[in-house]
């Protein structure tokens, strides 16, 4: 993976504030960085739902240039450029279900193991911007638990469909989620996790 | 007989609405409620925050193709002089003839994307597009719910009446989006998700 050389780990902007600047001043680099960032992410998480690797990175483009088109809406004092990021590619693997009518694939059974096949100076770096709050509240979720959010959110299923292939009952697989929301609803409170929309009451 | 299995203001479908794992109707249905109920829109920025640290922290990073990084960089060199244009087609739009039912729905909340599908399918939907009348009090529209098991209509009711006793062969989810109403089970308000299943 190529990295973009105008950016050093010194100067680097947070991954928001490059978002935000692809949207106020259409800045190429800024965005250039940010794809080098997520793009490889966004794939990884598309071939988690089961996408083969030349449609994984087809839609991991086009997401990436959805952001660039929309990133003019991106504030962020409303969201993470992670969270906000993650809603466009989520919507882009889903029309990609819905259009092609196409059964979804099934994961290797060790995919939630694969961790970054290339590193860079900025991912320490970029990986620091993620809410502390939610990484302290996640910790929180037994192993059971995470594991059923990580299975909702990757494999494009819904509950009913978790159920019948872990062979857990529907109202396990719902109630271990609705729990695990629970937990982390309260440890973020607990935590005074407020987001700046919230406080002003609407996005 | 109609059977409410869940009144928590649609948790699950919430969920699974930030896990993008619904299909369009009730994707449509949630992000109204989002748009119109406060808890509903925590609880769906709580899930996609999730959803964010997911992308970062937990996903792994796979390597995208030696091509990918100059195809995006020509791209955006392609589309940086087209940018003005384009936005000249997005606001010659034609004016709509479903104005009012926009301007209604606006009035409730309703914005974004899911006001832009609305629109369209008003738009775009000839004679189903116009209000029909079921009683006196009841009128309903037809609206396209991107999906060919669903269907989504709007149904406006008069203050103080009734809907006729019906029943559906499947689930029902209904989003109060002004005023209230009450059914055998309970008391709902704007922005209350309602679902049902025989």
């Amino acid at each position: 993976m190529q990295k973009n050389k105008a950016v050093t780990t010194s100067d680097a902007k947070s991954l928001n504030a490059l978002l935000h600047d692809v949207g106020q001043h259409k800045d190429k680099d800024a965005f250039m960085s940010l794809f080098d960032y997520f793009a490889p992410r966004i794939k990884s998480y598309l071939l988690k739902g089961g996408l083969s690797e030349d449609e994984a990175d087809e839609l991991a483009q086009e997401t990436m240039f959805m952001v660039w088109q929309k990133a003019d809406s991106y504030a962020p004092d409303i969201a993470a450029a992670s969270t906000w990021i993650f809603t466009i590619a989520r919507n882009k693997r889903t029309d990609f279900f819905r259009k092609s009518g196409r059964a979804i694939v099934q994961p290797p059974e060790n995919f939630y193991d694969l961790k970054s096949e290339e590193t860079s100076p900025f991912d320490s770096f970029y990986d620091q911007e993620v809410s502390g709050d939610i990484d302290e509240a996640l910790k929180e979720l037994s192993a059971e638990q995470m594991d059923i959010i990580k299975k909702a959110y990757y494999e494009d299923k819904p509950h009913a469909q978790i159920a019948k292939e872990t062979g857990l009952p529907l109202g396990t697989v719902k109630s271990r989620i609705r729990l695990a929301m629970e937990k982390l609803r309260k440890a973020l409170d607990a935590r005074g996790h407020v987001r700046a929309d919230q406080e002003e009451g609407g996005r | 007989m109609v059977r409410i299995i869940k009144t928590d203001n649609g948790q699950e479908l919430i969920f699974e609405y930030a896990a993008g794992v619904l299909d369009e109707a009730r994707r449509f249905m949630i992000e109204a409620q989002r748009q119109v109920n406060a808890q509903c829109k925590a609880d769906i920025d709580l899930c996609e925050d999730i959803g964010g640290y997911l992308l970062i922290k937990d996903c792994g990073a796979a390597a995208m193709k030696p091509s990918a990084r100059d195809k995006m960089r020509a791209l955006l060199d392609d589309v940086m002089d087209d940018d003005g244009q384009h936005q000249q087609t997005m606001r010659s739009v034609s004016e709509s003839q479903c104005a009012a039912t926009v301007d209604m729905l606006k009035s409730f909340g309703l914005r974004g994307e899911l006001i832009d599908h609305l629109e369209r399918s008003c738009r775009t939907g000839g004679a189903q597009s116009n209000w029909s009348k079921l009683t006196n009090a009841v009128h309903f529209v037809n609206v396209d719910s991107g999906c060919s098991k669903s269907k989504m209509r709007l149904v406006r009711v008069a203050a103080g009446t009734q809907i006729p006793e019906h029943s559906h062969r499947s689930e029902e989810i209904t989003l109060v989006l002004k005023g209230s109403m009450d059914d055998e089970f309970g008391h709902y308000e704007a922005g209350d998700l309602i679902v049902r299943q025989e």
